[in-house]
């Protein structure tokens, strides 16, 4: 438990998922997940995402919940509205299992 | 740090000697993702003075300027705007991704593309960079920013990072110029080889082997080359701008921190610049006096003193506010707040209609409608990028503060803390007056949602005091020259309209200046100086009531008359139709003060026009004709250039006829309401 804060010196990489689908505007915050799925209809609004690396494979991790929510994905923030954030499914990685 | 890294089996032996004489010219495109560093380093390479900030989406036009290489020969070099990717799915994508090709008409196939990649982010930049790569074209990788890399104890393999991508690599900080001397090599080597010799770089791993969705491929290939790359254990970068983040992006808390920040700005503007505008105002006092000493009283001294001087010091003035203004939005923007200011109010302009990204237009329109509307590019959809451009105008512009200085001195000359409350008064009803017209404009003419928000927050940085003394330099000498042509212009039009025809004095005036002979003959020299005065401004009177813009404001009369203006105000009206500051000399001029007046003694022009009556003996400069004056101004158009961006912005005059139209019927009918309604109060 001394290890409390699961964002400092840990690579997302290493978080194993748990196989629990959220959809990613109900993380919480400090949560961490792996994009199992992008249903953005909109194409140019879908390339966009992925672009910037919301895209299936990447783990995210929430920086702060809320509409805007902030989010860290390849090293990056990124501020995104709730209304995209609802099409991206993301399998959650437990806190517990980020601390080892 | 290791120095240059060249991939192993590319460009070792090429030598000097052996170089092809170039002839045809040498393009060098920089290509990267937004807020690598682009900019930074196009200014660094050619010296010019490119936009650049720390938010993402600076550069929204392709820039290009000139190097000269070690030996003598120029090279162009091309700034393209940020991209993410270059798979083409996009208009700026594809017209980048010509520019790389060499396909874009009346641009050669460059002989380089320089790929700035951020090293604090190496990771999401390595993305775009494979898909170069991908195109068969002569790569350049620059890892900008280590100075910051370095300070956040990353430490990236320039030499192995050179293997895996198939291309030199140079480390480089556009920032502090370290490496640039290393980039100009490299580019040299590139470019005088034959277009044929030229290595085409190969990628170590392939990005996508058979996989089904091409984006995944490329991040798993990028994250493997990060993990390659990168010496030190990954580190946590950014947490503190994370922490900073906490409060500036927080929903309540992030709100008062923008207009706090907002206020000290304003603050600064008005506390600081009072000095420098006294000293402009006396040093074009001086020079009217100086001057008008030399050259004969007649048309000629009156056009020189009051027209040109006059008309262009009195514009000037405002200077020191402009130049204030403008460093601290630099510096601000420099920081990476301004993404952090769209993040919250995101929130509450999405609601009228208005895109969060609208916001920086907005906040640029604050200087100047102009920058505003064209930094609009950045709004990606259409329906919220129209939206912006119509309601834009409404923000208080700077040319708008002489009119709000004229109004706030007329009404509380002497009571700071009411004059100040009355600046922001009209600064945030010029606000509110885009937030509701943006949500009119969305139940009516524009309906629609607008485009969910996606941006990225870049860490923050120290801002550049260089950068931010640049800009302030090439947004004064912009300002400097409008002074010194278009309100030139106008100031003398206004000058000939107010000063022909010429007419005979009436007959009062003439019956004074009898008077005046007689008290000077009987010694009584100070009762004959107030009446030569008093005949002065009764001729000078009459002369412009008989004048072109007498008769013009004539005709205008009945138009203005339900919003407290007379005729004199109405003539200002039109003639700062073209460009707002002209009210003021205007007003000036047609009270037959004469803008010397005015500007040696500005009290004196103030105290004139507070005095100043309607025929029938009630004040003219009433609180409600004052307020209506400032209500107009705030609201209406009056600006001839902005038009004509809004028309180039939106690809048609309908759209600038429109924004001309609701503006001016706004502007007249919240005036006509606050004229009637305050004439009611104060009754
Ligand atoms: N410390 C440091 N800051 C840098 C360096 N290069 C650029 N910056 C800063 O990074 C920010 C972005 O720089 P720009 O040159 O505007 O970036 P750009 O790639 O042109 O961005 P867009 O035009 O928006 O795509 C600015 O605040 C620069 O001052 C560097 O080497 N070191
Ligand atoms: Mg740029």
């Amino acid at each position: 438990m001394s290890q409390a804060n699961p964002s400092v010196n840990i690579s997302l990489n290493q978080l194993v998922p748990t196989g629990e689908k959220f959809s990613l505007c109900e993380l919480s915050t400090g949560q961490v997940g792996l994009i199992v799925e992008v249903n953005e209809p909109d194409q140019e609004q879908a390339d966009r995402l992925k672009a910037l690396g919301l895209c299936v494979g990447r783990r995210i991790e929430l920086l702060k919940a809320g509409n805007p929510m902030i989010l860290r994905v390849l090293g990056s923030r990124i501020g995104l509205a709730h209304r995209l954030a609802k099409r991206i499914t993301v399998d959650a990685c437990h806190q517990a299992q980020c601390c080892e | 740090m290791p120095g240059t890294a060249t991939p192993p089996e590319n460009h070792s032996d090429v030598s000097l000697q052996v170089l092809q004489p170039v002839r045809r010219e040498n393009v060098v495109a920089l290509v990267g993702n937004p807020n690598a560093g682009k900019t930074t380093l196009f200014n660094r390479l050619t010296g010019l003075r490119a936009k650049t900030g720390n938010f993402p989406g600076i550069t929204i036009e392709k820039t290009e300027g000139s190097m000269d290489l070690m030996d003598g020969h120029r090279v162009n070099i091309v700034d393209l705007p940020g991209l993410y990717s270059i798979a083409g799915a996009t208009d700026e994508e594809r017209i980048s991704r010509d520019v790389i090709l060499g396909q874009t008409p009346g641009m050669a196939k460059p002989a380089a593309v320089v790929v700035v990649l951020d090293a604090t982010n190496l990771e999401r930049n390595l993305f775009l960079i494979s898909q170069v790569i991908e195109l068969k074209v002569p790569t350049i990788a620059v890892l900008n920013m280590i100075d910051l890399s370095r300070r956040d104890g990353l430490k990236i393999d320039a030499d192995k990072l050179a293997s895996e991508l198939g291309c030199p690599v140079v480390p480089v900080s556009a920032r502090t110029g370290e490496g640039i001397e290393q980039l100009k090599q490299v580019l040299h080597l590139s470019i005088h080889q034959k277009e044929t010799d030229r290595a085409v770089p190969h990628l170590l791993h392939d990005t996508c082997a058979g996989c089904s969705c091409p984006y995944k491929g490329r991040y798993d290939w990028a994250e493997k080359v990060t993990e390659a790359c990168l010496e030190s254990s990954r580190v946590a970068v950014g947490r503190k701008t994370d922490r900073i983040d906490r409060i500036l992006t927080h929903p309540v808390a992030g709100i008062f921190g923008f207009f706090a920040i907002m206020v000290g700005v304003f603050y600064l503007i008005f506390s600081l610049a009072s000095v420098p505008m006294d000293m402009v105002d006396a040093g074009f006092g001086w020079a009217q006096e100086f001057v008008g000493s030399y050259i004969p009283e007649g048309h000629l001294n009156s056009l020189i003193v009051d027209g040109v001087i006059g008309g262009i010091g009195g514009v000037i003035i405002f200077l020191p506010q402009i130049c204030i203004l403008f460093f601290c939005l630099s510096l601000l923007e420099d920081t990476g707040y301004l993404s952090r200011a769209v993040f919250v109010m995101d929130r509450l302009m999405r609601h009228v209609g208005l895109p969060g990204k609208a916001f920086i237009p907005m906040l640029s329109a604050h200087a100047c409608a102009i920058p505003g509307l064209m930094a609009t590019r950045g709004i990606e959809d259409k329906r919220d990028r129209l939206v912006t451009i119509l309601t834009l105008p409404l923000l208080t512009c700077s040319a708008r503060l002489p009119v709000y200085a004229m109004v706030t001195a007329l009404l509380f000359g002497d009571e700071p803390a009411k004059a100040s409350l009355l600046f922001t008064g009209a600064y945030s009803l010029g606000i509110i007056a885009v937030l509701v017209c943006a949500f009119i404009f969305k139940k009516t003419i524009l309906p629609g949602q607008t485009k969910p928000l996606v941006l990225e927050l870049p860490s923050y940085k120290i801002p550049s005091l260089r950068t931010a003394l640049l800009i302030t330099y090439d947004r004064a000498m912009i300002f400097v020259k409008k002074a010194g042509t278009i309100i030139l212009l106008i100031s003398i039009a206004l000058w000939v309209l107010a000063t022909f025809p010429t007419v005979e004095p009436p007959a009062d005036v003439v019956q004074m200046r009898q008077q005046i002979d007689q008290l000077q003959t009987a010694g009584q020299t100070e009762e004959a100086d107030a009446l030569e005065y008093k005949a002065n401004v009764r001729e000078s009177e009459h002369a412009l009531e008989n004048s072109y813009a007498g008769m013009a404001g004539k005709l205008i009369e009945p138009i203005v008359k339900p919003l407290g203006f007379n005729w004199q105000i109405g003539v200002g009206v039109v003639t700062s139709f073209a460009a707002r500051e002209v009210i003021v000399s205007t007003i000036a001029v047609v009270y037959g003060v004469g803008e010397d007046v005015a500007e040696e003694n500005p009290d004196a022009f103030i105290d004139r026009l507070r005095e100043a009556r309607k025929p029938d003996g009630e004040l003219l400069f009433s609180t409600a004709t004052c307020f209506s004056l400032l209500v107009f101004y705030v609201l209406a158009m009056q600006c001839l250039p902005t038009q004509a961006v809004t028309r180039r912005e939106t690809g048609s005059w309908k759209w600038a006829m429109f924004q001309l139209g609701y503006m001016t019927v706004l502007a007249y009918s919240a005036s006509f309401v606050t004229y009637q309604v305050v004439s009611l109060i104060t009754a």
